[in-house]
């Protein structure tokens, strides 16, 4: 047994353990829940959304390796990816000042706080040697689910320029989390 | 947002920044497509975007816990493990409904020995598709007399969007043939013969079936039709 008691649940599921399929879903359905509400900003299609991701942890259980990656980063990564594909198949609004009123505006610091542990503690050590903006705009990014169009509007520049300037902020995330 | 340091450094090549993108969320579904179809065929973009995983997952902290409505699990169960039909027949596990058609087979040749030839016509074969750990079941049915190979989905999930089943026949020791897409519904095929040794299998494929004509996506259900 590891330290990752959702991570021993993903292993029982892949072997078609149903109970465990139950207990996983009273572990992480919450969390994950979380994920796609915040990232939808609907609860039904949230929920609809939850349903595909359990439906698809069930299916690919097997390939979730406990030596790679944490049992709950692994079930999030599924559930962000399946929210955003949702959200980026949404059909466009016809004018780009009501999608910008859809998106509710955190205040930053908010995120900041609620990391805890050293891993967290570190990576906000390297957001924090980002400028605010950039900063701001990766975390809104990754936490809300916003696309390249909506962080370009949101900071009124053109979509090339935010994205190439995304790119550099993600460079020198990854160079402050390897030093 | 302009500073010096942003010039210096190396650089993310396309292929780190598609995986960085692609974990951050930016993407236009075309390329979250594009990136999917990178993951699950070239192992080196895979690790790349494990590794953007890891790197960001300290993120995931910050998604507060919301309970959902009641109801989720259950109809989340209902969809991947469908009651079994009242049929007392269908309870049978795969394995000993195949072992059972082995050994039925093996006695009707046995008895076969001993006895004319039966007159009445040649009885339907029934197959179900099935693998561990799968949702999925596919039910066959070949009617000798007709000449009519009819199959369905007997439980488990439609196909993921943008995705469909084929079904594939594969005569012994021969490279598997198309046989059409089961959707909603039942696929019926002309067929002057179902030998035993055959194997029925059905892959995930692109819409509209495999491109290749040969299965391209992971077969998720098989049966070989015994004798």
């Amino acid at each position: 047994m590891t330290e990752d008691p959702v991570a021993d649940l993903i292993g029982r599921v892949a072997s078609g353990d149903r109970a465990a399929f139950r207990d996983l879903y009273a572990a992480a359905a919450a969390k994950l829940f979380g994920v796609t509400l915040r990232i939808l900003n609907d609860r039904s299609e949230a929920e609809d959304a939850l349903q595909e991701v359990m439906t698809r942890v069930w299916l690919n259980a097997r390939r979730f390796d406990a030596g790679r990656a944490r049992g709950m980063t692994w079930l999030i990564a599924i559930a962000r990816n399946h929210a955003i594909d949702r959200l980026r198949a949404r059909p466009a609004p016809a004018e780009g000042e009501e999608a910008l009123a859809a998106i509710p505006d955190r205040a930053p610091g908010a995120e900041a706080q609620a990391v805890a542990g050293s891993e967290a503690r570190r990576i906000a050590d390297c957001f924090g040697t980002l400028e605010p903006a950039r900063a701001a705009a990766v975390r809104g990014a990754y936490l809300d689910g916003l696309s390249y169009e909506d962080l370009a509007r949101r900071h009124d520049i053109p979509l090339n320029t935010m994205r190439s300037w995304l790119r550099r902020g993600l460079q020198r995330l990854r160079e402050c989390l390897e030093s | 947002m302009t500073d010096g340091r942003d010039m210096t450094g190396p650089g993310m090549d396309d292929r780190e920044g598609l995986a960085a993108e692609y974990v951050l969320g930016t993407l236009p579904l075309a390329d979250r497509a594009r990136a999917e179809r990178l993951i699950a065929s070239d192992p080196a973009f895979a690790a790349l975007v494990a590794a953007w995983t890891e790197r960001l997952a300290p993120l995931n902290d910050a998604y507060a816990e919301v309970p959902p409505p009641p109801g989720v699990l259950e109809r989340t169960e209902a969809r991947l493990f469908p009651a079994p039909p009242r049929r007392p027949a269908a309870a049978v596990s795969p394995l000993r409904f195949w072992l059972g058609l082995l050994a039925g087979g093996a006695l009707a040749a046995a008895v076969g020995l001993a006895l004319l030839p039966p007159v009445a016509p040649p009885a339907a074969v029934v197959a179900e598709l099935r693998a561990e750990n799968q949702p999925l079941v596919v039910r066959a049915r070949f009617d000798p007399a007709a000449g009519r190979l009819t199959v369905a989905r007997a439980a488990g999930p439609a196909p993921a969007a943008g995705r469909d089943y084929q079904l594939w026949l594969i005569p012994a020791g021969q490279a598997p043939q198309p046989m059409g897409l089961i959707r909603d519904g039942e696929l019926a095929i002309d067929l002057a013969a179902l030998p035993a040794g055959t194997t029925l299998a059905v892959s995930d494929e692109p819409l509209g079936g495999s491109p290749t004509g040969q299965p391209t996506g992971a077969v998720l259900v098989a049966a070989v039709i015994g004798g």
